[in-house]
């Protein structure tokens, strides 16, 4: 088992600190073991079901009535990522849903607390009771998570159908409601996802919330057809609700004017695309182009998605754009953008040449598998730790009464897998006997679910990307990375933790080859992007890798950490 | 299982002879390939289905709710089509000519798992009829829907073995090697294709439209490999041979975008809005629900 050095860096200097632990060899008395699998390296990736052992069994989140009978029931709940406690692991937050007869008095919020730094094994306890948290029962949706108010400690932000909020974390895993102090609940209506990023270069974070449409929860819209059954309707026909936009002024957000006209929005990506030290803002969109808000300084914004390429497919049209991820698919230094679509169509890669955005789904493998299946939530991620990056998406149909027989796709479907070998990705396809061993060691493949939102982070802290998928109306499922590193033995990875996580770029330079990651604003799909870089390493370094962050005020350190090793890069000095 | 006559299917269909046929006949699938082009727009069915008829081994069925499937097929009424075809498939003996329509029938309504399913059974079958030449065109486009562009290749390549002037399937070898991206051979698919609908385009001014698809798709392939000039020239050719493609018009207008020319960007982009206007697919800012 590979061994885990924390290092915590606060200027351009090597790792100061560095503690060993190994995870899974320091079990805690109180908590079940998982069972010890045999590792199996002839695979290329591993993954268990931990729900049960880590703590997570029963965490059911609640979208409306189930079946679905209205758009509002259909998009699920988000999930956050946030080290709550202060610790260093990743804790997790679960929003959760309510339903049409009471949309603000649901079950309620979760905070899952990460036992990891205390047992060195993947755990989590419900510390939910005392958080704060236990008070938020709206209607939730999309989370976004960060240091607002530059205390050192992440704050919560959570979109909902009513009054988005904003949790103030104190850094001991209890949070406090300042949504009223920070006037973030100025316009309440559905707001799908937030992300929070530096828009003005000011060095605190910003604030973005993503309106859906107009509903009245007590007047949903009467039902329409598609493909001749009666299923629920909208987004067409209903009025979308525009996006809002807040600068943070030190001690509340301010709300900045951005002329956009309203469209279905469903998430965003918060992060540098077009390379010139400005955080830009792309906002998906259901059924319509998307928007591509190019940050010109001083809170201007021109939305160039029509002219760049990234407001629709490359057959002009607009697609439903639930789930997004950047990633260098193309190892050209800049950051391509991923998007999950609707059943018989595809989802999409604009990769990104030069600011300017084609569509090359079909060239890159990346269409393959992907019509029969509704996607939401997606990462790239090394699942192999061979430095190049793949892809994961979960899926589900929105309709009910979806069948293969008379939507080509079914209600409930597997996640989906492409691997990336050489220049192109390959569709794990599971009914490839290819695929047999790859399908055996990972049953993951073929169990089909209705998911929604997934977050992807190295949660037990042994360098490889666990996954946490909140099914719709369903039970959480907690994905544990087994990785086992190939014959070449030692460490494989490193992960990086900037903070301020958000904005920053990562370049670590892996044998004679940059990588890049970019820690976004937004997220898999409702849920935030882990607020580390992970990086599957190709090679046995003998030495010290060097590592860059780059953050979106400019600030630039320079650093380098052993293979196996996390480290944590200060923008400034504690 | 269906219950079927006469022969093997797949050893006729290496006879010469069903070849000098099939060609005397007239490409059997002309004006039925599916393409991802505006979906909006109603595709017309065969007229080669209805003559290839009178060159089969197996008479078609006597019964009248064939041609009136038939019919309704041809005129794109396809679910109505489906209705009564399924009914006349539903009694027995079973007649292959019927399953085939039946199984484009709902096909052309987008249920390609469904339709591929039938067609898949019709192709293990030991009979000849008129319409099985165009089987492995339509398993082409159902695998291709159903995002299986290697399996949609081999289809359309079993489609041409038997009829190498069908210009629809060199259309559809085309994109799927694009999906498959193996481009260059996409273009020399899209090229081909282009070609033989250059041929009779005079005569046949339905197949103007498919020409346009190709032309355009040509485009798509031009521009991943590059050349963003040709293919803006390609997506040009394309929109005037289909004026209705209105994604032919959006790439139209990307292309001189990337061009550099904004006037042009501008006319193509209206171009765009009004041909989505004239099919009645969504335009920017269009909030009607489509399907209600």
């Amino acid at each position: 088992m590979s061994g885990c050095r924390v290092a915590i860096l606060a200027v351009a200097s090597l790792p100061v600190i560095a503690c060993d632990h190994s995870p899974r060899t320091d079990v805690g008395d109180a908590i079940d073991a998982a069972p010890a699998e045999p590792a199996d390296a002839t695979v290329a990736f591993r993954f268990v079901d931990a729900t049960a052992s880590a703590g997570l069994a029963g965490i059911v989140t609640t979208s409306g009535a189930d079946p679905s009978t209205a758009i509002v029931e259909v998009k699920g709940v988000g999930l956050g990522l946030i080290d709550g406690d202060g610790d260093g692991d990743l804790d997790l937050v679960v929003p959760n849903g309510a339903t049409l007869a009471s949309p603000h008095a649901g079950p309620g919020a979760r905070y899952l607390r990460n036992l990891a730094v205390e047992t060195g094994r993947l755990a989590f306890e419900d510390a939910t009771a005392g958080s704060g948290l236990e008070a938020h029962r709206d209607w939730s949706f999309g989370v976004a998570v960060g240091d607002v108010n530059d205390d050192g400690h992440e704050d919560l932000v959570v979109g909902t159908l009513g009054s988005d909020r904003l949790w103030l974390g104190r850094g001991d895993g209890r949070f406090e409601d300042a949504t009223d102090a920070w006037g973030i609940g100025d316009e309440p209506g559905w707001t799908s996802s937030v992300g929070l990023g530096d828009l003005d270069g000011d060095g605190d974070l910003d604030l973005v919330a993503v309106g859906y449409l107009d509903l009245d929860p007590a007047a949903p819209p009467a039902t329409s057809t598609f493909r001749g059954i009666e299923v629920l309707s909208g987004p067409r026909g209903l009025e979308p609700r525009a996006d809002r936009w807040y600068e943070n002024d030190g001690d509340r957000f301010v709300r900045r004017a951005v002329e956009a006209p309203a469209r279905y929005g469903l998430n965003l990506v918060i992060a540098d695309l077009d390379g010139d030290g400005r955080q830009d803002v792309l906002v998906g969109n259901d059924s319509h182009p998307n928007q591509f808000f190019r940050n010109l300084g001083d809170w201007r914004f021109q939305d160039e998605a029509v002219r760049t390429g990234l407001a629709t497919n490359r057959e002009g049209d607009a697609q439903a754009t639930m789930g997004m991820a950047i990633g260098d698919v193309d190892d050209d230094g800049t950051p391509d953008v991923f998007s999950t679509n609707f059943s018989s169509d595809t989802n999409t890669l604009h990769a990104n040449r030069d600011g300017w955005f084609d569509d090359r789904t079909r060239p890159l493998g990346l269409a393959e598998g992907s019509r029969p299946l509704l996607g939401w939530a997606c990462e790239f991620v090394d699942l192999e730790h061979d430095g190049d990056e793949d892809l994961v998406v979960v899926n589900g149909h929105v309709y009910p009464q979806a069948t293969i027989e008379t939507m080509d796709s079914a209600a409930t479907q597997p996640p989906a897998v492409w691997r990336r070998e050489g220049d192109r990705f390959r569709f794990v396809d599971p009914t490839d006997d290819a695929n047999a061993a790859l399908v055996v060691a990972n049953p993951w493949l073929v169990e089909p679910h209705r998911d929604r939102s997934a977050v992807f982070a190295d949660l037990d802290l042994d360098g490889d990307v666990d996954i946490v998928v909140a099914e719709h109306n369903g039970p959480l499922r907690l994905l544990e990375n087994r990785h086992v590193p190939d014959a070449r033995g030692g460490d494989d990875w490193i992960v990086v933790r900037p903070v301020p996580a958000i904005g920053a770029e990562v370049v670590v330079q892996d044998e004679h080859q940059p990588r890049r990651r970019w820690i976004r604003g937004g997220g898999p799909f409702q849920s935030n992007a882990s607020p580390e870089a992970h990086l599957g390493l190709t090679v046995t370094h003998e030495g010290p890798v060097p590592i860059e962050v780059r953050w979106p005020d400019g600030t630039v350190r320079r650093t380098a950490a052993l293979p196996g090793e996390r480290i944590v890069v200060r923008r400034r000095d504690r | 299982m269906m219950r079927f006559r006469y022969l093997d299917p797949r050893t006729r269909l290496r006879d010469p002879r069903v070849g000098l046929l099939c060609l005397a006949a007239g490409m059997a699938v002309v004006g039925c390939g599916d393409d991802s082009g505006p979906t909006s727009v109603p595709e017309t069915t065969t007229d080669a289905v209805e003559r290839g008829a009178s060159v089969s081994p197996l008479p078609p069925p006597t019964d009248p709710r064939f041609q009136l499937g038939r019919q309704l097929l041809l005129s794109g009424r396809y679910e109505e089509a489906e209705v009564v075809l399924t009914g006349l498939d539903g009694e027995g003996p079973r007649h292959p000519s019927v399953a085939f329509l039946l199984a484009v029938a709902i096909q052309k309504q987008k249920k390609y798992a469904p339709a591929l399913a039938r067609l898949d059974e019709l192709a293990t079958l030991s009979v000849d009829y008129p319409e099985r030449r165009g089987l492995e065109h339509f398993r082409g486009w159902c695998l291709f829907y159903l995002g299986r562009p290697d399996e949609a290749a081999g289809a359309f390549e079993a489609h041409l073995a038997v009829q190498p002037d069908e210009a629809d399937s060199h259309f559809g070898l085309g994109v799927s090697r694009l999906e498959l991206g193996e481009t260059e051979a996409a273009l020399a698919c899209f090229d081909r294709a282009i070609e033989l609908d250059l041929a009779v385009v005079e005569d046949r001014p339905d197949r103007r439209r498919d020409l346009g698809k190709a032309w355009i798709r040509r485009g798509d392939a031009l521009w991943e490999l590059g050349r963003f000039e040709a293919a803006t020239a390609s997506f040009h050719k394309g929109v005037i041979q289909f004026p209705d493609h209105y994604e032919g018009w959006a790439k139209l207008a990307r292309g001189h975008e990337r061009l550099g020319d904004s006037d042009k960007v501008a006319w193509a982009q209206r171009e765009e809005r009004n041909a989505r206007v004239r099919v009645g697919a969504p335009v920017d800012g269009d909030l009607t629900e489509p399907d209600a």
